[in-house]
């Protein structure tokens, strides 16, 4: 019983920790979030059409309005690499790795942009 | 006799015809030469960047309704139905768009209702098919044009958009057989002549359309025997160059049609616009009647000048269209009934001066003056004229008041009174969204974001403090004892701002509250070559040299340099590259020059975050607690900087979205006698209570390589006890946090663990 007891402790105790040092963000989106998802959203489209200095001028919008939109810096990376710019790729790449941790579809997704970008690059 | 003088006059006239021959094919050249060129000098046109709404976003509203005037739109008593119409409810909006056309996007105007709920925008609803948007933007907003030396404003239109009732307009008022003669109307001439005898009707000056274009458009203004028959054969090589339409488009084009303050009106579309808000194709026939009607003498006839004598000629111009077939009886004995409706127009001053000076040189980079006068391009910044209109209005307030609370402040001479500076970034983007460099634009054009050297005072300190956060934490204990320095063989002996009780304080104490022992001690600690090394990356052009009052900023630096410095801290450790001009592009929507968002990772997230946490404190705890009780409620980080002898106030505050620094002082360095908080930090407030739609108020994020540890503060010092009545979170970089597992016991106990465990998981960030 006793050791029950610990071990739920212990659990209940671990769980406060890891909210305090992952700060994984389960709220939902706020209006500007929404917005600048939408945004984000016909940035993609834009960006499967070919048409990237749009595609890029729609992800700058929407990293105005959510500067943590990862998925944002993901397409933006997208958009200059489908232009040969590959240091712009590259930071972006890494912006959106920052962003997109904690989700992992996404980072493989991220890495395996990267992977790209240094294939490309050389 | 007879015979040699008709040889004689044969040859005559044949030299004759063939010298006018010549002149006219020599003419001819000229007129096509002249047409093959550009033909009208088009002024570039300066743009906001457009604007974004969505339901949920918080907005000024009294703004925003500013803005759409400002844009040109009406307010109507019905429901919108044309382009540029708007119907205000109390809450809500009907707004027909008008058509957005950039070089990335043209769409065509369509009618939405907004509807707002306590200052925030519920819906946006498209007419059409009842559908909810998403995001709606808001076509740019015209903020300047590059005149030439002409000052005329022209929109071209081509003769396919210009609605048939139009043509007969202007034909009746000056040339109702056009289509028929060629070039000259030897009958136009000869009724001219009666009807001027007679002094009744329209009285016609016998010029065609295209004599009066050549008259406007190739001669000088002379009036003589050899400028008429210049006129009349250039008259003729026009018609024998170029169709009836061309020379119709041209005229249409050209035509002087009124005045807008210094600034000419030229052109049907450009008219049309500013006597009735609309496209040329829109213009209804009584409009259209009196735009034909002010050809003659546009600022007599104006609507804006005498409403009476613009009725009548325009009614004068109705009965000709009537009389030559135009116009039905039963329209016509309607439309004289019409009342003219002009919309109305206001000459404003520049619009953010100081920032479109900020662009102009950065365009004069890429085109000549002359280019920007002529070639009509359009010119696509990344200004938010709310936010600048805020900005102007914050700064001009916040001067006023400290004048009227220090009354010593105020100055007879108006070119040497109490100036100021804002300058507000997005700091993930590096975009400038307004900027004002003065008090006042028509006093000064002393840009004093961009071309003014200041000492920032304390807000430097942060570039120390970060300079240290490899060896120091923000528990790290400080000196804030006096100290004498020698600096070049001299004694140099800084003092605290007010003196400060304790003699030891922490990174987190000392950066809030803004002691200067303590940052001296923590520069001299780290060794001011680092420090130099550091803040030199930032991208400041000043030259630090290794004294120790640089770390009070002693150093002057452009306050534009300081706030991007500072949008490094709100953007994560990114560097962005300040951006006014987003693209340009030519009068065919050609895209010509494109700036985009460039980054640097200048230094780690997590550095930045501490910094963001000290900065917060600064607004929690330390020198900017005024903020609070200015109204703001969200998480904010910040910096105040007072100079020696009170020279310059400073204020920087950001969240993660957006940054404004201000900036207050005399030019000639007289004392303000104020600090920063007292004098910049309130302007600070004002500004960002009237732009609520760029707030989050969502917090900083915490990255990866920050933990967080339990603090004790009993007795002043921050450190880890055994006894601990208060203990406190603090952040730290995960390489030189305190070790868990070395603290003695005092840190809280597995319980108040649990218990805070607990508490944070019902606690948004």
């Amino acid at each position: 019983m006793k050791k029950i007891f610990i071990l739920t402790l212990l659990i209940i105790l671990f769980s406060g920790c890891t909210k305090q040092i992952a700060h994984k963000e389960t709220r939902p989106l706020s209006p500007r979030e929404e917005a600048s998802s939408q945004l984000t959203q016909d940035g993609k489209q834009l960006l499967q059409t070919g048409n990237y200095d749009n595609a890029i001028r729609l992800l700058e919008q929407a990293i105005g309005l959510n500067p943590n939109n990862g998925r944002s810096y993901f397409y933006l990376a997208q958009a200059w690499l489908k232009k040969g710019k590959f240091s712009e790729a590259k930071e972006f790449n890494s912006l959106a790795r920052t962003y997109l941790k904690d989700d992992p579809d996404w980072i493989y997704r991220v890495e395996n942009q990267a992977n790209q970008i240094s294939r490309l690059e050389n | 006799m007879i015979k040699k003088l008709l040889i004689f006059g044969t040859i005559i006239l044949f030299v004759t015809s063939l010298g006018v021959f010549i002149y006219g094919r020599h003419l001819a050249g000229n007129v096509e030469g002249r047409f093959s060129s550009r033909r009208w000098s088009i002024p570039s046109k300066v743009f906001t960047d457009t604007m974004l709404l969505y339901p949920g976003q918080r907005l000024d509203r009294g703004l925003f309704q500013k803005k759409l005037k400002r844009m040109g739109y009406r307010e109507v008593p019905k429901l919108p139905t044309r382009r540029g119409e708007k119907q205000t409810a109390r809450n809500g909006l009907r707004l027909f768009l008008n058509d957005l056309k950039t070089p990335w996007e043209n769409r065509p105007g369509f009618p939405v209702k907004i509807e707002f709920k306590e200052n925030k925008i519920h819906s946006i609803i498209r007419q059409a098919d009842g559908k909810t948007l998403p995001l709606l933007e808001i076509e740019p907003e015209e903020i300047m044009l590059f005149f030439g030396l002409e000052r005329e404003r022209r929109q071209l239109v081509s003769i396919k958009q210009i609605p048939q009732h139009v043509i007969h307009a202007v034909l009746a008022a000056e040339d109702h057989r056009f289509f028929e003669h060629w070039g000259v109307d030897p009958r136009g001439i000869l009724r001219a002549l009666i009807t001027n005898l007679r002094h009744g009707s329209i009285r016609q000056g016998g010029s065609t359309v295209t004599q009066q274009l050549a008259k406007n458009y190739f001669l000088t203004p002379d009036r003589n025997l050899k400028r008429k028959f210049q006129e009349i054969i250039l008259a003729f090589a026009m018609e024998w160059k170029y169709s009836k339409e061309d020379i119709l488009e041209i005229y249409l084009n050209e035509i002087y049609l009124g005045q807008k303050g210094s600034v000419a009106i030229n052109g049907i579309g450009e008219a049309a616009y500013f006597y009735f808000g609309k496209p040329v194709q829109e213009l209804s026939l009584p409009e259209a009647a009196t735009i034909a009607g002010l050809i003659k003498a546009p600022n007599k006839y104006s609507p804006y000048a005498d409403k009476k004598a613009c009725q009548t000629r325009r009614n004068l111009i109705l009965k000709a269209m009537q009389s030559k077939g135009w116009l039905s009886d039963e329209v016509f004995n309607e439309q004289i009934k019409t009342p003219i409706k002009p919309v109305g127009y206001s000459v404003t001053g520049k619009k953010a001066p100081y920032y479109i000076d900020y662009l102009t040189q950065q365009l004069e980079m890429l085109y000549k003056p002359e280019d920007l006068a002529t070639l009509g391009l359009s010119i696509y910044t990344t200004l938010d004229s709310q936010v600048q209109m805020a900005a102007e209005k914050a700064l001009t307030e916040g001067l006023q008041r400290l004048e009227n609370k220090i009354p010593s402040l105020k100055r007879k001479s108006s070119d040497k009174s109490l100036q100021g500076a804002v300058v507000v970034m997005q700091p993930k983007t590096g975009h400038i969204l307004a900027m004002v460099g003065g008090r006042n634009y028509n006093e000064s054009q002393f840009n004093r974001v961009t071309q003014a050297r200041r000492q920032p005072g304390s807000a430097f300190k942060p570039f120390v403090y970060l300079a240290g956060l490899d060896k120091f934490t923000p528990i790290s204990i400080l000196s804030n004892q006096p100290k004498t320095y020698s600096v070049d063989g001299e004694v140099w002996k800084p003092k605290n701002f007010e003196p400060a009780a304790k003699t030891q304080v922490t990174v987190r104490n000392a950066i809030e509250n803004s002691y200067n022992l303590a940052t001296v001690d923590l520069a001299m600690q780290i060794g001011l070559e680092p420090v130099i090394e550091g803040a030199a990356r930032f991208g400041f052009s000043t030259s630090f040299e290794p004294y120790p009052s640089l770390a009070l900023g002693a150093f002057e630096v452009v306050p534009l340099e300081l706030a991007r410095a500072y949008c490094v801290f709100a953007a994560e450790g990114i560097l962005t590259y300040p951006l006014a001009l987003k693209a340009v592009s030519d009068e065919n929507g050609h895209v010509l020059e494109q700036r985009h968002l460039k980054i640097e990772r200048l230094i780690p997230a997590a550095k930045a975050f501490i910094m963001n946490s000290l900065l917060q404190g600064v607004i929690e705890n330390g020198t900017g607690r005024s903020v609070r009780t200015g109204g703001i409620n969200w998480p904010v980080a910040g910096k105040t900087g007072t100079t020696n002898n009170y020279r310059d106030a400073w204020f920087i505050g950001y969240t993660p979205e957006i940054l404004a620094l201000v900036w207050v002082g005399f030019d000639n360095g007289d004392s303000i006698k104020a600090t920063g908080a007292q004098a910049a930090l309130p302007i600070w407030t004002e500004l960002m209570n009237a732009i609520p739609s760029h707030i989050s108020e969502y917090n900083f994020r915490v990255p990866d390589g920050i933990v967080k540890r339990y603090i004790c503060t009993d007795d002043g010092k921050a450190y880890i006890s055994k006894k601990c009545s208060k203990p406190y979170e603090e952040y730290f970089l995960v390489e030189n946090a305190p070790q868990e597992s070395t603290r003695r016991g005092g840190q809280p106990g597995i319980f108040d663990q649990l218990i805070n465990g607990i508490k944070d998981l019902f606690k948004g960030d």
